[in-house]
């Protein structure tokens, strides 16, 4: 009677492996790893940049940033939302400009503006017209990976800098 | 025979969950799609091979097939259905299978929400979260096989541990295992992070929302622990830093670092290397702690499961150790912080501060907890570390812990200038003062003054911090002020979640300052008719009653509450044993509990004799110990709040404006 579950175990063994190695041996061709590019390294960033713009607002109205510590750190944010986006702009020129876009990535994130109602706000935001995944994904191709990028305007900086080429600020170590 | 099954498919799952390790790993050093994949089926078919195998034991258990010496040892047929399906984990074999099953369920989880996304790091992740199912699927086929026979059919099986028989302890190993096992999931991201040479802009976002789930689990699995503790035990106490519960604790304080420290990571690129530290110290504690509740390594209440895993976890958990060391070491450059802290005064330096408090108090328990064991092994003599010694060390380091919780949303990014300092403490500062001030008339206790104190100021902030908010939303934005508050939870619910979180663990602190310094006890023999007076109650003993129960007799003696100057009666408690058939000198205490808001009065039934014409209790008056179980209930409530989605929405793969304004050269 031993065998029923020798062979039930066997069964099950063999087709829960035909799965896995179904990818192995299957004649499709074989799937294209979609590269986590620095188009989506970079717009997450824009995000975060945006966010943090909108937290130190924030912050500003509820009293714990001074009126100076504000303006500055509000335009070292902008400069930096602006750098990510002219490094967006090169890769997909379709996506995002500069300074309106800034404000109006803003305004989609406080979704305050008077006579900017959440219609017209979606409105505004146009149909992507990147290239989607079926998830609705970007799916560009790599653009180079580099590791680095400045903090304040936003341009890669090679391994070894010390300096940002483009804005001079020193590399943090 | 289905049992031969059993054990024979878990064998399946072990050699697929190797395949997959390499295959993760292989298929993503070498961008290997179809490797990757096979890793991910891997993945899918190590779980339907485990759910399984977890379907048949339960069946054996709920079918009462005593001739597998697992059900046998924690089952009979007159245990009720409910502990029969908890009996999975009642003993050391079904709860590696249980863990081994949330373990899948997580990954399969994790797959699946990550099917089209981070496709450098998921192969990674997949390849690690097998090693950990390998682990456990290693003690199950070799050490630990939970559908082990013997060659007979007994009639009936010994029945589930007397001290399992109870709602909280069926709730609490679940809890505490969802909690535990999600804690791997991090960690999996961590290694994956590592060995795909970067740590990316969105890492700390994906990571932060998939440590909070378990945290909240591993927090409500602690407290009620400490619930049962408090009901069952009878010592009057909830939490006695014994070596399980602190088990329990240890991956909480550094998860709870975790967290936090991960908001730096997202908004200023730095503290990198702390977070990949404090990610790989949870996953270790995790699987120490649940090592030392299996080994009997460290004597303990909970340590009644002894086998020989022991050594299984002593190699598993030298290869975490030390192969995450050589990973970390390996990629420290890219673990750099982006940016310098600031100011002293600054959220940035709160933070840090915060991690190294959390880190000192589990170094403290992590010392305490193992100092008797390595006391032993190197002088021959074990010391105890108890109670004391904890409190002593923990309990400065939490209050100063509550102070920062308070001082540290009040701070800014960056810096914060002495004009907003003034303008942020002023008001939390005066009323904390005044409440100090006037609770000295009331108790000279420093310790809880100083205690309360912290509570009071926390309060206090959180509290500006939402008028603020709200004053905020209204100035911009007109709105009224529920609708400015229900906006602040909607589209801030990471800060006003958190500050939820922060008054439910600010209870808990009220709770344990009551219990500790203000508790007051007495033991007694009454008499029928006799009463006893004790902070303003009088208990008057009525007489035993017995009542029979599927498996176990209960022994009731019922005890009439009155307000001692007044004569009011509020009602009546009765404090039990229960003595269980299978088990006639194990049995249970059933404490008889009177909750209010202010107090409890707690009483515990020592013996009887007589027939019940006396009977010998120990009571108990508990202040504001209410509070540590609707601070669980704010702190998961508050988590829930932080863990809603953005209603934003999009992220980096979102639609952008495409809007008609030329760009500028």
């Amino acid at each position: 009677m031993l065998w029923i579950p020798l062979a039930a175990a066997l069964l099950i063994s063999l087709g829960v492996i035909w799965y896995v190695i179904w990818p192995l041996v299957n004649g499709n061709p074989a799937p294209v790893l979609i590269e986590d590019d620095r188009l989506t390294e970079l717009l997450t960033r824009k995000d975060a940049a945006l966010q943090s713009i909108k937290e130190l607002e924030f912050d500003y109205q509820v009293g714990k940033v001074a009126p100076e510590d504000y303006e500055r750190f509000n335009q070292q944010l902008r400069r930096q939302a602006i750098g990510l986006l002219q490094q967006i702009e090169k890769i997909a020129p379709e996506v995002g400009q500069l300074d309106d876009a800034v404000e109006a990535e803003i305004a989609r994130y406080r979704k305050v503006q008077p006579g900017l109602t959440p219609a017209l706000a979606a409105a505004t935001i146009a149909a992507p017209a990147l290239p989607h995944n079926a998830n609705g994904e970007i799916t560009n191709g790599s653009v180079g990976s580099a590791h680095r990028f400045c903090t304040q305007c936003g341009q890669p900086i090679g391994a070894d800098h010390k300096f940002c080429a483009h804005c001079g600020t020193p590399v943090a170590v | 025979m289905i049992f031969n099954l059993g054990y024979l498919i878990l064998v399946t799952a072990l050699v697929l969950s190797v395949y997959g390790l390499i295959a993760g790993f292989w298929g993503g050093g070498r961008r290997n799609t179809r490797l990757i994949q096979s890793s991910y089926n891997a993945t899918y078919g190590v779980a339907g091979l485990v759910t399984l195998a977890s379907i048949i034991l339960w069946y054996g258990l709920l079918t009462d097939q005593f001739q597998v010496v697992y059900v046998w040892n924690h089952s009979e047929r007159a245990l009720p259905t409910f502990y029969k399906f908890a009996a999975m984990w009642g003993g050391q074999d079904g709860s590696l299978l249980f863990w081994c099953l949330i373990l899948t369920g997580y990954s399969v989880a994790v797959m699946i929400f990550f099917r089209h996304k981070q496709q450098q790091l998921m192969p990674y992740v997949s390849a690690t979260m097998h090693g950990t199912v390998l682990f456990f699927l290693v003690l199950l086929v070799f050490a630990a096989n939970p559908f082990r026979m013997v060659a007979f059919i007994p009639p009936d099986g010994q029945g589930l541990n007397p001290l399992l028989q109870n709602y909280w302890m069926v709730i609490h190993p679940v809890m505490l295992y969802l909690g535990y096992v999600g804690l791997a999931v991090p960690f999996a991201f961590a290694v994956g992070a590592l060995l795909n040479g970067r740590v990316g802009a969105d890492w700390g976002r994906i990571v932060r929302r998939w440590t909070l789930v378990p945290w909240m689990f591993l927090a409500a699995g602690i407290l009620m622990g400490s619930q049962w503790a408090y009901m069952e035990l009878g010592w009057g106490g909830y939490w006695a830093w014994d070596p399980v519960e602190n088990a329990s604790f240890l991956p909480w304080l550094t998860a709870t670092a975790f967290l936090h420290s991960i908001i730096i990571q997202e908004q200023r690129g730095s503290l990198k290397a702390w977070n990949m530290i404090m990610v790989w110290m949870t996953y270790f504690l995790v699987i120490l702690g649940t090592f030392t509740t299996r080994s009997g390594i460290i004597e303990s209440v909970h340590s009644f499961a002894r086998s020989d895993v022991g050594i299984y976890f002593l190699v598993f958990l030298v290869i975490v150790l030390f192969g995450y060391l050589i990973l970390l070491l390996m990629r420290w450059s890219i673990l750099r912080d982006e940016h310098q802290v600031d100011s002293l005064l600054s959220r940035e330096s709160a933070f840090v501060a915060n991690n190294w408090l959390f880190t000192g108090i589990a170094f403290a328990t992590l010392w305490g907890t193992f100092f008797p064991l390595f006391s032993e092994i190197i002088t021959r003599e074990r010391i105890s570390v108890a109670a004391p010694f904890f409190n002593k060390v923990n309990g400065p380091l939490f209050i100063l812990l509550l102070v920062l919780m308070g001082i540290g949303p009040l701070m800014g990014w960056r810096r914060t200038t002495p004009a907003a300092l003034r303008k942020q403490f002023t008001w939390p500062v005066t009323v904390t003062l005044l409440f100090a001030a006037t609770f000295t008339f009331f108790s000279r206790q420093p310790y809880a003054i100083v205690g309360l104190a912290a509570c009071v100021f926390v309060t206090a902030t959180v509290v500006q911090e939402y008028v603020r908010g709200v004053i905020a939303r209204r100035t911009t934005n007109n709105e009224s002020p529920p609708v400015a508050m229900g906006n602040l939870l909607r589209r801030n619910g990471r800060r006003y979640g958190g500050y939820i979180v922060h008054i439910g663990i600010v209870l808990i602190g009220v709770a344990v300052v009551g219990n500790s310094f203000y508790q007051s006890t007495t033991s007694v023999t009454l008499d029928t008719g006799e009463g006893v007076t004790l902070s303003g109650y009088r208990l008057v003993y009525q007489g035993m009653e017995q009542r029979r129960q599927a498996n176990l007799t209960e022994y009731a003696a019922i005890l009439q509450v009155q307000a001692a100057d007044a004569g009011t009666v509020f009602g009546s408690i009765a404090p039990r044993r229960n003595i269980y058939d299978k088990a006639p000198d194990m049995p249970t205490s059933e404490v008889g509990l009177r909750m209010t808001i202010f107090e409890d009065v707690y009483v515990v039934l020592n013996g009887w004799d007589q027939n019940g014409a006396q009977a010998t209790f120990t009571i108990y008056v508990n202040p504001l110990t209410i509070w540590m179980w609707i601070g669980g209930v704010v702190l998961v409530l508050g988590t829930l709040v932080a863990i809603w989605p953005h209603p934003t929405g999009q992220r980096a793969t979102a639609a952008v404006p495409t809007q008609a304004a030329g760009v500028p050269a």
